[in-house]
């Protein structure tokens, strides 16, 4: 053990590493709601790990979602039970998400110098929302169809640019296969690539400054 | 005894008698009677729910009422439960029927259960479930599709309320059923429709002028029901028949245009659609899922008392 310890040591540095883990203690004034933006990690973690599971068998085509999203349901082993908790997870994250802005919103977390946590988390935010909206829309159900139809069509309000807008979200004019393919690639690929830097941004910032300080 | 067991026989067999008669009577008079007919939808479609969403008994009964419908959120597999089709209409109301008299309106109701789902056997049913379904006569929808049931026409001052008894699939034997969230469509009518399979109208509908022109003379029938006599603009006189029972809006020397309603409409009662969602559920999952609460909340509990006895170590070296 202290040989494989050595060779890393050696290259990597790791007890720098280990030290900078250990070092931090958890100052007194922190209480069970600084656990918040913590629970939305894990559920960010579950929500990976579900929605890799089911990407082995959904199928993003607009003939063939419906009854894939039913085959997980019902014929894959414990698919019911991972698409669920995906399910659950997914309002579970928002949810918390929002608890956790109050939070910081409440006990100034957001202040110099963490204004750019603040910036990061609120990218977040919209990050998680858009992950909702597309995740939402996969089933290719009624609800799903009807939520992509009304939320894609949103931007024709705005002047000028507004219909090219619609056409770039639906991938043509109407909604159809191509919403389904850019909803799909947005919510497996594009969003969480991007929802992985930012995290990445705002737990670097936490770990150099340090929790924010008491009331 | 012997008297006990006399009366108990009279009584099955009126009983039978009953039956067998309700059965004829649903078979061979009623159609004549045109009254509100399920089974004119089961001749004509094989299933009644339209690729639309739209329930065909709609294409007769043209009216648009509210139904509402009560199921259970979730059921156990292989599970007797009653669902409640609500069919409301004001107790007064009235409606012409074939002959031209005034009678109260009928109801009938079509459920399209998730497949797998059918009606349950008389002997599943408890006797609550039984005093509440005894003089409903529930059919389903064809041999084919015994998910989807049918009732009616029956008397609607007293059924205003129908109660379905419905028994759940067990995906244990069953291997098409499954443990999912299934949708309901339900229809209910009341009171008789507008069009007949054939394509003709009934009695049971506004009445408009065949012609243009002024009203010569409004005859009245013997039987019934009355001519109408209207001159159109080329010196010819058109005739109109008018069905017994309709009241006229019109009266003599009135000019009516062609299409023009000259009666009021009879219609009180009409059809509507609703739907609903139910979970067949199973009972392991459920078992599962408070395990599982049980244990999360246990484990919170331990993580507590164990912060709380480190903090008293912490406590206690800091005093020495």
């Amino acid at each position: 053990m202290s040989k494989i310890y050595d060779w890393f040591e050696e290259r990597l540095e790791i007890q720098a590493i280990a030290d900078d883990i250990s070092s931090k203690y958890v100052p007194p004034h922190v209480n069970i709601f600084y656990c918040l933006g913590g629970i939305v990690f894990v559920s960010f973690l579950i929500q990976v790990a579900t929605g890799f599971a089911m990407t082995f068998y959904y199928r993003p085509t607009v003939a063939e979602a419906f009854t894939s999203v039913e085959y997980i349901m019902t014929d894959v082993n414990f698919g019911w039970l991972i698409r669920s908790i995906h399910r659950w997870s997914a309002s579970m994250m928002v949810l918390m998400m929002i608890l956790h802005v109050f939070r910081v919103y409440l006990t100034g977390g957001f202040k110099k110098p963490r204004e750019l946590t603040w910036v990061t988390g609120v990218i977040l935010g919209v990050l998680t929302v858009s992950f909702g909206v597309t995740g939402y829309s996969l089933p290719w159900d009624q609800i799903g169809y009807w939520a992509v139809k009304i939320v894609t069509g949103v931007p024709d309000a705005v002047p000028i640019v507004g219909e090219s807008i619609v056409e770039l979200l639906r991938g043509g004019v109407s909604v159809g296969q191509g919403t389904l393919t850019r909803f799909y690639s947005l919510h497996t690929f594009v969003l969480p690539l991007l929802t992985a830097v930012f995290m990445l941004m705002h737990f670097l910032m936490i770990r150099k400054q340090g929790i924010s300080g008491p009331l | 005894m012997k008297l006990n067991s006399l009366i108990n026989l009279i009584q099955k067999s009126i009983c039978s008698c009953t039956l067998l008669l309700t059965i004829l009577n649903i078979i061979c008079i009623a159609p004549n009677s045109s009254n509100a007919f399920p089974i004119y939808a089961q001749q004509a479609y094989e299933n009644p729910r339209e690729a639309t969403g739209r329930i065909v008994c709609a294409n007769c009964h043209l009216a648009q009422k509210p139904v509402e419908i009560e199921a259970p959120q979730a059921v156990l597999p292989n599970t007797v439960f009653e669902t409640v089709i609500k069919i409301p209409y004001e107790n007064t109301a009235k409606q012409i029927l074939g002959n031209g008299s005034k009678g109260g309106l009928n109801v009938g109701a079509v459920v399209i259960l998730p497949e797998g789902f059918k009606l349950a056997p008389a002997n599943r049913l408890s006797p609550e479930l039984k005093e509440k379904t005894k003089n409903l006569y529930i059919q389903p929808y064809s041999t084919k599709q015994n998910n989807i049931l049918v009732i009616g026409p029956i008397p609607g001052d007293k059924n205003k309320e129908i109660v379905f008894p419905i028994l759940s699939p067990d995906p244990a034997k069953d291997k098409q059923a499954h443990f999912f969230k299934y949708p309901i469509y339900v229809g209910g009518n009341r009171g008789r429709g507008q069009i007949y399979p054939t394509g003709d109208k009934s009695n049971n509908n506004l009445i408009s002028a065949s012609a243009s022109g002024k009203i010569n003379k409004i005859e009245a029938l013997e039987k019934g029901g009355f001519v109408v006599h209207i001159a159109s603009t080329k010196d010819s006189e058109v005739n109109q028949n008018i069905p017994a029972g309709v009241e006229l809006k019109i009266k003599e020397g009135d000019n009516v245009q062609l299409d023009q309603a000259i009666s009021k409409d009879p219609n009180v009662g009409g059809f509507g659609q609703n739907e609903t969602e139910i979970v067949l559920q199973s009972p392991n999952r459920i078992k599962g899922m408070i395990a599982f609460f049980f244990v999360s909340v246990l484990a919170q509990i331990f993580f507590v008392l164990k912060k709380k006895q480190f903090e008293k170590v912490q406590a206690a070296e800091m005093n020495f």
